[in-house]
């Protein structure tokens, strides 16, 4: 069974969300500080995390950015609806993606499910290996190698990075990366696709003529160099 | 750096001409009394000298110079026709010169190193004077003009940076070590532009709180929607979407409440009030609630205390106080409200007690500010009760304290004066 971490503060709000995933097929672990958010975090023991912004002394951001540090467990971010900095900031530290507070519980769940899609892809052969260039993936096994060294990617920045690797030396829509990288349609004003890319591009440095590795082609989408 | 302004055009003219006139006016009375000769000794000693030749001959003329000698630096001297000087000193370049037919018949010249009454000398000094005077008065009015207008030009722009809404800007370091009105002026805008800051800091972390707020019983709303979606015989949701509905609409009707309180004191309806007789229906109140949790409430109060206050204000101000003291006592423990007259100062000083976990020494003063919680349990409360309870009892002249007991337990102190 999966588990879901629970960080938030309203402990009414995590007993009801927990009931919810309960029954939607979640083993559902539910801390109200940040503190605690980290410690259960880093255990290994969970799938998923799913953190609130909002946190009481030690933030959200805050947890996140300690997580990341060390670990690439998937994060999906609670954020207040209209604060946009909270948001980027959030992907810039490599949340794998956010809800906005309030949505529907269905919503959370259908979020979740993308992530962990993307992350449990029981249906690929761990076999099975991408190479273009010096980038080498295993998608079954969500690893990935550059320049013969390991790559630390969130799940969320391996499935654009598949996505574009499949497609290397071709340009990828916005739109198909939203659909097959993160698993939802593309909405306007957007800006979780550049932010991930962005974000990848500083793990892969420079060329070297100095340009990036992953071109954007503006109205297009983006492009991964294959040499 | 600051383009010349209109003031310091105006005050640069207003000085220059002011200064200009009275130079001028000092220049003219100077010039109305160079009028009269300049050099009377000179003048009168040639025309003595031409009357003493004409009628007295050459012996008394030259006496006359022996005697008056012209005045210093000047000569005179009387010629005969053959150039050869008969009286007085020799006259080499003689500026005035003049034939005299002496008493004996011959004719003689008189001499004198300057012509007398034409006091050309002067001429140049008269000018010069002028010229400087101009130019002074033009530089002390300028420097007048810029050292009173050059800080409005400072202030000026600094205002025009505050109603942009840059409230960070700061015009007293710029007056550099004046010491006037000006000065202080800048020092009030400054002052001005720092609590416009805090203000709009102030409204904006409040906006910020309040969505918040209202976002909470929103997204547990959603949940339990969520929940009675998933398994429609989950009827105990509908009560739990109640709740929530009840808490938002508790929030939004504290919200309106405190924004009234912003008000005036001026604005608030006042009648006659024994606070007493408030104070026992309101633990009468509470009692109810408290018995669930199986505490008590207890009013120790003595005599009456009436003043004219506002009834529902000062109402939900004691009750809110006393509910959270209800809230966050121990089950099966006191709650005590004390109201004791102060009959020397006309005060009435209320003490509700609780034996409760108590509140952070750091935070109990910012516990009266909104949104400010006694505890980190999400769910209970919305952080207005004492924001709402400190602005009313403010509104009436009066002031609210908390303090940790030493035994434990909250003690909050509220004293309203008789009057305001």
């Amino acid at each position: 069974m999966i588990s879901v971490l629970l960080v938030d503060d309203d402990q009414e709000l995590t007993g009801m969300l927990g009931q919810y995933l309960e029954r939607e097929g979640f083993q559902v672990t539910a801390v109200s500080t940040g503190e605690d958010g980290e410690i259960q975090a880093l255990s290994g023991v969970h799938d998923i995390v799913v953190l609130d912004v909002m946190l009481p002394q030690l933030s959200g951001i805050e947890v996140l950015r300690r997580i990341r540090a060390v670990s690439q467990v998937p994060v999906l971010l609670l954020t207040a609806r209209g604060d946009n900095i909270d948001r980027i900031t959030g992907l810039e530290l490599g949340a794998d993606d956010y809800v906005p507070k309030p949505s529907s519980p269905g919503e959370l769940v259908a979020r979740l499910r993308a992530i962990l899609r993307r992350v449990h892809r029981a249906d690929l052969p761990a076999t099975e290996v991408i190479k273009t260039g010096q980038l080498v993936l295993w998608p079954g096994k969500r690893q990935a190698l550059w320049n013969d060294v390991r790559l630390e990617v969130t799940s969320t920045e391996f499935s654009l990075l598949e996505e574009l690797a499949r497609n290397a030396g071709q340009v990828v829509s916005r739109q198909d990366l939203s659909l097959n990288g993160l698993g939802c349609p593309l909405t306007r004003y957007d800006r979780r696709i550049d932010v991930h890319i962005s974000s990848i591009r500083q793990k892969l440095g420079p060329r070297l003529d100095n340009t990036a590795w992953i071109q954007s082609v503006r109205g297009l989408g983006y492009l991964l160099i294959a040499e | 750096m600051i383009k010349p302004s209109r003031l310091f055009s105006k005050l640069f003219l207003a000085f220059w001409l002011a200064t200009s006139l009275t130079f001028f006016v000092g220049i003219g009375i100077s010039v109305l009394d160079g009028l009269s000769p300049s050099d009377p000794g000179l003048d009168a000693l040639v025309k003595a000298e031409e009357r003493l030749l004409q009628q007295f001959g050459i012996d008394s003329a030259r006496q006359l110079l022996l005697v008056l000698p012209p005045p210093h630096g000047e000569r005179v001297g009387v010629y005969d026709s053959g150039g050869a000087l008969l009286a007085g000193s020799p006259v080499v370049h003689p500026a005035f010169e003049r034939s005299v037919v002496s008493q004996d018949g011959s004719v003689l010249s008189l001499r004198s190193t300057r012509a007398p009454g034409k006091d050309g000398g002067n001429q140049p000094g008269l000018s010069i004077p002028l010229l400087v005077g101009a130019v002074m008065s033009a530089l002390f009015s300028a420097y007048m003009a810029y050292y009173l207008a050059w800080p409005l030009a400072y202030l000026k722009r600094a205002m025009r940076e505050v109603a942009q809404g840059r409230f960070n800007t700061r015009v007293k370091p710029m007056m550099g070590h004046r010491r006037d009105e000006i000065v202080d002026l800048a020092a009030d805008c400054d002052r001005m532009a720092n609590q416009l800051k805090l203000l709009v800091e102030a409204q904006q972390t409040l906006l910020h709180d309040i969505s918040h707020e209202l976002r909470s019983p929103l997204t547990r709303m959603q949940a339990a929607i969520g929940l009675l979606q998933q398994d429609p015989a989950r009827q105990e949701m509908v009560a739990r979407i109640e709740r929530e509905s009840v808490r938002m609409d508790t929030l939004i009707e504290g919200l309106l409440t405190l924004a009234r309180l912003q008000g005036l004191p001026e604005t608030i309806e006042r009648e006659p009030l024994e606070i007493i007789e408030l104070l026992a229906v309101i633990v009468e109140n509470a009692q109810f609630e408290a018995s669930i949790k199986g505490c008590q409430v207890q009013l120790q109060a003595c005599s009456s205390f009436t003043r004219r206050a506002n009834g529902e204000l000062l109402y939900r101000c004691f009750e809110n106080i006393v509910r959270n003291a209800v809230r966050f006592t121990r089950p099966g423990t006191t709650v005590v409200i004390a109201a004791e007259v102060d009959t020397l100062a006309s005060c009435l000083t209320v003490r509700i007690t609780d034996q409760g976990p108590g509140v952070e020494s750091q935070r109990l003063e910012s516990i009266f500010q909104p949104f400010e919680r006694g505890t980190s349990d999400a769910s209970t409360g919305f952080g207005l009760g004492l924001a709402i309870a400190y602005r009313a009892v403010e509104l009436h002249g009066g002031s609210v304290e908390a303090h940790n007991r030493p035994s434990g337990g909250l003690e909050v102190e509220i004293s309203l004066p008789s009057r305001d």
